[in-house]
């Protein structure tokens, strides 16, 4: 098993239909499906990158982007250190209703959760809905990083996790977050040395408090 | 209706092809005139679904081999067997249809207004009696034949053996399909005589609608041992043009994997290049969880367990005397082990008790759709249903909608560009109150699969408007759609909701979801306690049990891993474990009711207990239970495990359990409301608002 300093969780969440499987497969992956399936429930992917000299290991929950699902999505908004805020540029009503998901992600997740506001399908220019200031101005009104991607074409795609990454890094760095505490969504990982990962060392890590 | 008729249509072999006019008068979307006189009762053949047709119609030929396609007989024909005799078909090769020929008409039309139990409506039941007939007189075996002519009054028995014996060909069968041939007017070829009949498909072809077609391996094509690729592809192409009319794809449709490659637009990755092995119902045979010969292992083991099962069934049809086998320890029996494809449409349709549910309410389905065609796209609904079309099983051929659209090439040769503005704006989709214009593929898709899909979501959003759409319900549509037809699958969809799922289960709250979530945790407690343990540990520390954890109020009561399952129930399995073992699961469903989903659960926990008691921390948990259920091929095993001693359960101790859990939400909920008030107001004044409460 490759070893990672830290582990981090991430949550993708957003409206039906806005991209954000896609984000992920392209992120875990590097490809991009134009007909994925729709995601009902959660689905996990994981990728480890680097920050800092150090290597993270991301555990990404993608949700379903339906309300339904969200009373079941929600309860574990905070076990997450990051979360993937995500609307479609294309369309006007997933931008209207960061709102709602906003107001969720505060509402359930831990107070120190670093939010990324994703403007997916930054290739489909022509039919924009939703301007880029307007992103700006959204993601700089309620404190959160902004930036616009493509999945289709991968642009910014890495960018948006690494930078949600770093600064989740520098949070802890800083003392902001709190590694021994698994609520805050990040942990240490099993070999901070680099040496193989022996069981008892990997249990006694894992196993966090609470 | 005589068992001649029921047991013609469930067992006999696919029905005449139809042309591609009976997609064209698929249900009234257009023109809400009165249906002809023949189709009044509200399911007439041309609602039938032609995939249905098409994907049952692979497997018959799994059983059958190659059948005649085009067999004029008039419908319930006492002796249909004599007619196939007058058949003036080849009697070495299956005749196709040509393109403008006249469908047999009205091949099974059945009174519903019946009281009889069979008077169900299928794909199955479509098959053309006298293509039966004919089989059931098929030289198969000596005993076949005597019991084909012993036996000429009554069909049942002698199709069902000669299913048997044609099913498993063996030496004796091509001396006397010689013999007999010519005077029986079809033959059934054997396994040689298919072979041979491939080799010459590039003629035959020729015979037939020269539009291309799509193409899939169908499961005959490539039985056990039969690797030869070559062979295989011309068995197909042979199938796909003799029979293509009858696929909702087939029509003619370009060949699949003939991508322009000068199309700058076309930049998504095609593995096309190569015809996708699909199983019987149009899935891909492999994918990343399982591999190409993981699923031949898999196929040869679980074909002879089909061909038994299928004998086992037949008795116990002919034990009941051409009715309905009434509900019986045996019949729980017989459905846990599976329920044979060909009767398996019907058997659900009736054990669910959609039946009842469809006669009770006739004409209810036409009036609702009349309503929605009527509304448009008022609904709230209406644009994420039209979102979520193409996103339902894209990998499934009959729900591809990847529009194509087809161009030749300087080279004179038709190839498919992969419309991507379409992909990328699928509200763009033609309105479904126009008729498609333009391109007739893409009208021949809209008349598909996925049509019935958009119609029986939207239509109910209409009729169970608290529920309105849910997504995993597109899922269950999908693939109820593959075994019924679309009336059928509407009604399959109500009994779901209204009556096999706790209420309110797809609501939007989804409260029941968490409940039955927490059922299964306590379940687990119970049957499995190391990984009860093992699961809670991880999230709730070492010393923290379950009990501990709902006394802390909160969500939090479930370990993180049970997020990687929370779309199990609702989606009742499929997309979460391999086609075949969420058919099985399906069979049980119907007839036991939900229960079966917590010991599917608990069995897909049994059978990997060992790998996850041995996982170090959540993030393999998570890997584990996605991945795991995925690679559940071996659907027999699966049952056998979810049916064992040490998983039972009974359906008074799941209701006991769900009624206590969710009272423990409700007063966990309760509770965390009381926190909340006592945290915002002083002490004192909320320690009386509690006292007051």
């Amino acid at each position: 098993m490759a070893s990672y300093a830290y582990l981090f969780k991430y949550i993708i969440i957003g409206d039906t239909g806005v991209g954000k499987s896609c984000l992920l497969l392209q992120f875990t992956d590097n490809r991009f499906q134009p007909t994925h399936d729709l995601t009902i429930g959660v689905e996990f992917g994981a990728r480890i990158v680097t920050v800092g000299n150090k290597r993270i290991k991301l555990q990404i929950w993608d949700t379903a982007g339906q309300e339904s699902f969200r009373s079941i999505t929600r309860s574990y908004y905070r076990g997450a250190a990051g979360a993937l805020l995500v609307y479609d540029i294309t369309r006007r009503d997933t931008f209207d209703h960061l709102a709602t998901w906003l107001e969720d992600a505060r509402k359930y997740s831990n107070p120190n959760i670093t939010i990324m506001l994703i403007g997916n399908k930054c290739d489909l220019a022509a039919k924009r809905e939703v301007s880029r200031e307007e992103g700006e101005a959204f993601a700089q009104e309620n404190g959160l990083f902004f930036i616009e991607t493509s999945a289709k074409t991968a642009a910014n795609v890495e960018e948006a996790f690494v930078n949600t990454a770093q600064d989740i890094y520098d949070k802890i760095q800083t003392g902001v977050l709190d590694v021994t505490n698994e609520s805050c969504g990040v942990k240490t990982g099993p070999t901070q040395s680099g040496l193989a990962s022996l069981p008892s060392a990997a249990t006694e890590s894992n196993r966090g408090c609470c | 209706m005589d068992n001649t008729t029921l047991f013609g249509r469930w067992f006999g072999p696919r029905p005449a092809a139809p042309t591609p006019d009976l997609h064209a008068s698929s249900f009234p979307t257009e023109e809400p005139s009165a249906p002809p006189a023949a189709q009044r009762w509200g399911l007439p053949s041309s609602l039938r679904n032609p995939i249905t047709q098409g994907g049952l119609f692979n497997f018959t030929r799994t059983a059958f081999g190659a059948i005649p396609a085009a067999t004029t007989h008039p419908p319930h024909h006492p002796n249909a067997f004599a007619s196939s005799q007058s058949s003036p078909t080849s009697p070495t090769h299956p005749v196709p249809i040509r393109s403008g020929q006249a469908k047999p008409r009205a091949v099974n039309i059945i009174d519903l207004a019946s009281d009889n139990p069979f008077h169900v409506e299928s794909n199955v039941y479509s098959s053309s009696t006298a293509t039966v007939g004919a089989l059931t007189r098929q030289p198969a075996g000596p005993n076949a034949q005597v019991l084909g002519r012993q036996r000429s009054s009554s069909f049942l028995d002698g199709c069902m053996s000669s299913l048997n014996q044609v099913t498993a060909p063996g030496p004796t069968v091509q001396p006397l399909a010689q013999k007999d041939a010519p005077a029986l007017g079809h033959q059934l070829p054997t396994p040689t005589s298919m072979r041979n009949h491939s080799q010459e498909t590039p003629a035959q072809s020729r015979r037939v609608d020269p539009a291309p077609v799509a193409f899939s391996l169908p499961t005959y094509a490539r039985g056990p041992g039969s690797h030869d690729s070559h062979l295989a592809k011309a068995a197909l192409a042979n199938d796909a043009a003799t029979y293509g009319h009858s696929r909702c794809s087939g029509a003619a449709e370009p060949r699949y994997g003939e991508i322009d490659d000068d199309d700058d637009d076309d930049d998504e990755e095609d593995d096309d290049d190569e015809v996708i092995e699909r199983d019987r119902y149009g899935f891909s045979k492999y994918n990343q969880y399982q591999s190409r010969e993981e699923y031949s292992l898999f196929e040869r083991e679980y074909e002879p367990v089909l061909e038994h099962r299928k004998v086992k069934w037949r008795q116990l049809f002919v034990d009941a005397h051409g009715q309905w086998p009434s509900r019986s320890a045996k019949l729980k029996r017989y459905i846990r082990k599976g329920i044979p494809a060909e009767i398996r449409g019907p058997c659900w349709f009736h054990y669910s008790g959609a039946a009842r549910k469809y006669r009770d309410n006739p004409n209810k389905y036409r009036k609702l759709v009349q309503v929605y065609l009527r509304q448009g796209r008022q609904s709230e609904f209406a644009d994420i249903i039209e979102r979520d079309l193409h996103r339902t099983f894209p990998d499934n051929e009959h729900f591809q909608m990847r529009f194509k659209t087809v161009h030749s090439n300087h080279k004179g040769r038709q190839s498919i560009l992969y419309d991507a503005k379409a992909l990328k704006a699928p509200l763009a989709l033609p309105d479904p109150l126009k008729p498609m214009e333009n391109d007739q593929h893409i009208e021949a898709k809209q008349k598909s699969c996925v049509e019935s899909l958009r119609r029986i979501l939207n239509v109910f959003t209409l009729y169970c408007p608290q529920v309105g759409y849910n997504q995993s319900l597109s899922y269950i549509v999908g693939l109820l759609l593959l075994f019924l037809t679309e009336e059928q699958t509407f009604w399959m969809l109500v009994t779901i909701v209204e009556d096999h799922m706790p209420p309110g289960y797809f609501n939007l709250s989804q409260e029941y979801c968490l409940v039955d979530q927490e059922v299964l945790l306590s379940l687990l407690e119970t049957k499995m306690p190391a990984v009860h343990r093992h699961l809670c540990a991880e999230t709730f520390g070492n010393s923290a049990n379950n009990s501990g954890a709902s006394a802390a109020g909160g969500p939090e009561i479930l370990p993180g891993v049970f997020l990687a399952m929370s779309h199990w129930f609702p989606l009742l399995f499929v997309d979460v474990l391999p086609i075949e073992s969420v058919l099985r699961v399906w069979d049980c469903f119907f007839y036991e009711g939900s229960k079966v989903l917590f010991r599917v659960a608990l069995a897909l926990f049994k059978l990997n207990e060992m790998v996850l008691l041995q996982t170090k921390d959540s993030l393999e948990q998570f890997q584990l239970v996605q991945e795991f259920p995925r690679k559940m091929i071996h659907c027999h095993h699966l049952m056998q495990v979810c049916f064992g001693r040490a998983l039972s359960l009974s359906r008074t101790d799941i209701d006991e359990l769900r009624r206590q859990h969710y009272n423990r939400r409700k007063r966990r909920s309760m509770m965390m409301k009381l926190h909340k008030q006592q945290s915002r107001t002083p002490r004192t004044k909320g320690f009386a608002n509690w006292r007051k409460s």
